[in-house]
């Protein structure tokens, strides 16, 4: 057993990132305050209650923590990794098991049996991990196939910028919320993404950490083939810069609703009673 | 290091300071806003009549005046001199304290002012306010001396180790700040105003004297865990952010508790 997970551990030490912290403030911040405008009421002030602050000020407080003794646990959570047919790989403690683990443990009234303290750093690692979770850079991949660098989304490097700035392939991804967008805040982020019809919506909330870090190892190869390896994205192809656009906004959005869905099936019992209606 | 470059950074030392001088707009704006939370409707009105603006957009005004030659003399007026036992030794010293006390009284007797003497008491208040409850702006009798106060912090990083130099100053005015880089004034107000909700009636009790004396406790308890060329790890900078937001929101709730006061 510990012969075959060897690898796999190695692997996980190579390729989570590191210096990279999935998206940057402003990308979580984004996912979290989409998030709080999709809470319900009760939810909201359950959240509140516990946390005396927003879900965005928490956005990216374990990328500050997982430095410290107490949190060092943690550092390994960020990403998943998945095989050339995007199957999961069996790498302890990573950001789907994990969200997965903390998610089934507060509902159900689970978080009820916990002490305050344990059921806020809950929240606040759901915070986190639902954010790196949509982030098109935490699903790592085990392999580079077709000659694209998947494996390697931290040793390869672009450009962007009117100065040519030169990044790896994983920094400009954590950071694509301020390049996709330039100007736009949170808020702006909320008013221009949060559009989804109650259908679509209702759709994209279905599943669990598994399935959603499924559809993004499959659906996030993408970004490899848009951005070549030393590509300037000033000069990229229009369509393309665009449809990089779309997935940025597609995993914000997503990422904020799945968030809610997540703390609302946790705090609200009203709501986990409508949604049982409606399926 | 070219010569443009030395240039740049003996520029940026000797101009770019000035701004890392206060909490920074941001953090002023979040005061001004959450005491206009606070606002009973009478002094809302008064202070509609008294400004053609928010108390927000006159949050920074002072700043503007400390950087002109003809009114520098405000200078000291954004600090709070404190002696061992944490009480304002301020009369001599013409402070942050002794300036919202003095604008606070005309204020409460405004008809006997100007109207522009009205305005600009107004203004003081909402920015020193905010001044005295930023730690770089206290100052203790035999104290650390703040302008030339610099600390490390480490990042503990398992993989890539390493420590950076920061001021007192800079770590209190834009440290925090720029930790949520998202958050506009009013984004951090309304977090704020549920992160005082539980201490909002204790955070606002007392006078400016006392606000003070507390702002003392505060930054004795912040000196005695970071000294002069020590390194802070990675956890105290986190749990720091308490502090930091603490400061805030009780300079915001005493704002608010003090303008109520005074337009009763």
């Amino acid at each position: 057993m510990i012969k075959r997970l060897l690898p796999l551990l190695l692997l996980a030490i190579l390729l989570a990132p590191r210096h990279a912290t999935a998206w940057n403030n402003h990308g979580h911040g984004t996912i979290a305050y989409i998030a709080e405008q999709n809470l319900t009421p009760t939810t909201r002030e359950k959240c509140h209650e516990y946390l005396n602050h927003t879900l965005y000020y928490y956005a990216s407080w374990l990328d500050h923590w997982r430095f410290t003794e107490p949190y060092k646990h943690t550092t390994r959570w960020h990403a998943s990794i998945y095989n050339e047919k995007s199957e999961l790989q069996n790498v302890p403690a990573m950001v789907v098991m994990m969200t997965d683990k903390i998610w089934n443990k507060m509902r159900d009234g689970g978080y009820k049996s916990l002490s305050d303290s344990l059921v806020t750093d809950n929240i606040k690692y759901l915070i986190h991990l639902v954010g790196d979770l949509h982030s098109p850079v935490h699903i790592v991949f085990s392999h580079s196939t077709a000659g694209k660098q998947h494996k390697h989304n931290q040793a390869f490097s672009v450009y962007w910028g009117k100065k040519r700035k030169r990044m790896s392939f994983h920094t400009f991804w954590d950071r694509a919320s301020q390049y996709m967008h330039p100007k736009w805040s949170y808020d702006d982020y909320w008013r221009n993404i949060d559009n989804y019809s109650k259908k679509k919506h209702a759709t994209v909330i279905e599943g669990t950490p598994y399935t959603w870090g499924h559809e993004g190892a499959v659906n996030m190869r993408e970004i490899y083939d848009l951005m070549p390896p030393e590509s300037y994205f000033d000069e990229l192809p229009k369509a393309d810069i665009q449809r990089m656009r779309e997935i940025n906004d597609r995993q914000l959005v997503v990422g904020g609703y799945r968030l809610a869905h997540v703390l609302n099936t946790i705090f609200d019992e009203a709501y986990n009673t409508s949604k049982k209606k409606e399926d | 290091m070219n010569k443009c470059t030395k240039y740049i950074l003996v520029l940026t030392a000797l101009f770019g300071s000035v701004e890392l001088y206060a909490w920074n707009d941001r953090m002023h704006h979040t005061i001004a806003l959450i005491a206009e939370q606070q606002l009973e409707p009478k002094a809302k009105k008064r202070i509609e009549k008294i400004l053609d603006s928010t108390l927000k957009d006159e949050a920074v005004w002072l700043n503007t005046l400390r950087r002109k030659p003809e009114t520098r003399y405000t200078q000291p007026w954004h600090h709070l001199h404190l002696d061992e036992n944490m009480m304002s030794v301020t009369q001599s010293k013409k402070d942050a304290a002794v300036q919202v006390e003095r604008c606070a009284d005309i204020l409460r007797n405004r008809r006997e002012h100007n109207d522009s003497t009205v305005i600009a008491a107004l203004k003081i208040v909402v920015h020193l306010v905010g001044d005295m409850h930023c730690p770089s702006h206290v100052f203790f009798t035999g104290g650390p001396n703040l302008s030339k106060f610099s600390f490390g912090i480490s990042n503990d990083r398992w993989d890539n180790p390493a420590t950076s130099k920061t001021t007192w100053r800079a770590f209190w005015n834009n440290r925090y700040s720029t930790e949520h880089p998202g958050f506009t004034a009013e984004l951090y107000a309304y977090d704020l105003s549920i992160y005082s909700r539980k201490h909002k009636e204790e955070w606002a009790k007392g006078d400016v004297r006392d606000w003070a004396n507390d702002m003392g406790r505060e930054c004795r308890w912040l000196h005695e865990r970071i000294k002069p060329d020590s390194t802070i790890n990675s956890e105290l900078k986190c749990r720091l952010e308490n502090v930091n937001d603490r400061c805030i929101a009780k300079a915001g709730l005493r704002l608010g508790a003090l303008l109520n006061e005074v337009f009763k």
